[in-house]
């Protein structure tokens, strides 16, 4: 008996390594196989990627909760701390904001009367899909973050991600119930914007640092740090006028972006539906009537 | 023969705790913290866990199991698919292999080799990472990403050792 199992052992042993060491080779390929894969189809990686973190949407939606429940509370003691110094500078801040409200009314009533002139058909309405970030899943090497709604709330690829300060970036893959949504700041992001005073168009291009910065932008443009950049609408995926962010350096030959959006604190994000399957304005109707 | 299903299950079940466990460092990782710039120097908290395994009990942590962690690793981070599963089988491959010089040989030694593995780690994943995006990426974040890895290491393993000594003792 016992010489038996012995026997046994010294039989498969050899053969156990064997199977081991053939399954870590396979598995091995499989890997680089599938880095490879990714870089050449990207929708196979990407159904790959919706599948799983569909499965995982709900751990991470009810793990996230407590998290963020942590961080509101932190965020109320200090609010409570800073109550009084907070109220003093948000009653300056409306008084400089009724004098904007004017200026923006003024304005409103002196566009709508120049577009009633010019025939302008206004772009399409906007909806809103509110999204909350259950995965901070960025890396090194990426910047994204898992939001806990997909297609089945009509979320779409391309589709541009806000907070209440700016844009954040843009959603790359949609499964049922989550989205992954690429933030400006990662290596991967491209986007077409404008400088808001001067109009030059540029593309916001990021880095992976936290500021991303600007390229094909026009050399005669010379943008000053604190100009406002805001969505270009080229391209037809971002609705224009997105804030994006302000000029933070100008260097010789750089430009960086610093983004309204604060990446560290993000908790629910809007997609924004521009509309891009409405029908386009025919031409008929932009054409001014020739009396 | 009930007695021996359940004991079975028992087993089953411990057997399948260094995976199980993995699996919800990786989850618990991904979770979004109200830390500043949290993001980027986020510790690679599952090759912390694939090391100890490899080390202490490569029975419980097949390669599948570990091939799978991976998958998930950059499924959840948004990593290039398979970048960290061909990492963590590098990693437990060679762990593995050399674990009878490190193993028994107390904790520094321990502590010393995961500072040379996570080293190499982050020079493959560097690498991969800046050929696939077709541009050098930054290195600061990664390098702190790495310090902050080796140096919560001990804390990690401190709580490995206690899962090992309350389910795995007799598994």
């Amino acid at each position: 008996m016992r010489y038996r199992a012995g026997s046994i052992i010294r039989f498969a042993t050899p053969v156990r390594a064997a199977a081991q060491r053939f399954a870590f080779l396979a598995l091995l390929f499989l890997s680089a196989g599938m880095i490879i894969l990714g870089r050449a189809d990207a929708q196979f990686a990407e159904r790959v990627r919706t599948t799983i973190t569909d499965g995982f949407a709900p751990v991470l939606d009810a793990l996230s909760r407590p998290a963020a429940t942590v961080r509101d509370m932190i965020d109320y003691v200090h609010q409570l701390a800073a109550l009084r110094v907070e109220n003093d500078r948000l009653r300056e801040e409306n008084e400089r904001l009724r004098g904007w409200q004017q200026i923006a009314r003024d304005l409103e009533a002196e566009s709508n009367s120049l577009r009633s002139m010019l025939n302008y058909v206004p772009p399409s309405s906007r909806q809103f899909v509110s999204a909350r970030v259950i995965s901070d899943s960025s890396t090194a090497y990426v910047r994204s973050v898992i939001v806990n709604v997909g297609d089945d709330q009509g979320v779409r690829k391309g589709q541009a991600a806000v907070d209440g300060s700016g844009l954040a970036g843009r959603v790359t893959e949609v499964g049922h119930r989550s989205a992954r949504v690429l933030l400006l700041t990662d290596i991967n992001s491209r986007i077409p914007i404008i400088i808001e005073s001067t109009r030059y168009p540029a593309i916001l291009m990021g880095d992976n640092s936290e500021r991303p910065k600007l390229r094909f932008l026009p050399v005669e443009a010379s943008p000053q740090p604190g100009d406002r950049i805001v969505t270009s609408g080229h391209g037809g995926i971002f609705p224009p006028g997105l804030p994006v962010g302000v000029v933070a350096t100008v260097a010789t030959g750089e430009v960086r972006i610093l983004p309204y959006v604060n990446f560290d604190r993000l908790e629910y994000l809007r997609l924004v539906d521009f509309g891009t399957d409405a029908p386009l304005p025919s031409v008929t109707a932009r054409t001014p009537a020739r009396p | 023969m009930n007695n021996a299903f359940w004991h079975r299950l028992d087993r089953a079940t411990r057997h399948v705790a260094p995976f199980v466990i993995t699996v919800m460092l990786v989850v618990l990782n991904a979770i979004p913290l109200p830390v500043p710039d949290y993001r980027s120097i986020v510790p690679l908290v599952p090759l912390m866990a694939i090391y100890y395994w490899a080390l202490y009990r490569p029975d419980l942590m097949p390669i599948g199991a570990v091939f799978l962690v991976g998958v998930l690793e950059d499924v959840l981070t948004g990593a290039p698919l398979g970048l960290n599963a061909l990492l963590f089988l590098l990693v437990h491959s060679l762990v593995r292999s050399r674990r009878r010089m490190i193993a028994g040989k107390g904790f520094a030694v321990a502590w010393v080799v995961f500072m040379l593995v996570i080293l190499g780690a982050g020079i493959v994943s560097w690498l991969v990472a800046s050929l696939l995006y077709d541009a050098p990426i930054r290195m600061e974040p990664a390098v702190i990403q790495l310090t902050l890895t080796l140096v919560l290491y001990p804390c990690l393993a401190w709580l490995l050792i206690r899962v090992q000594r309350a389910f795995l003792a007799n598994a």
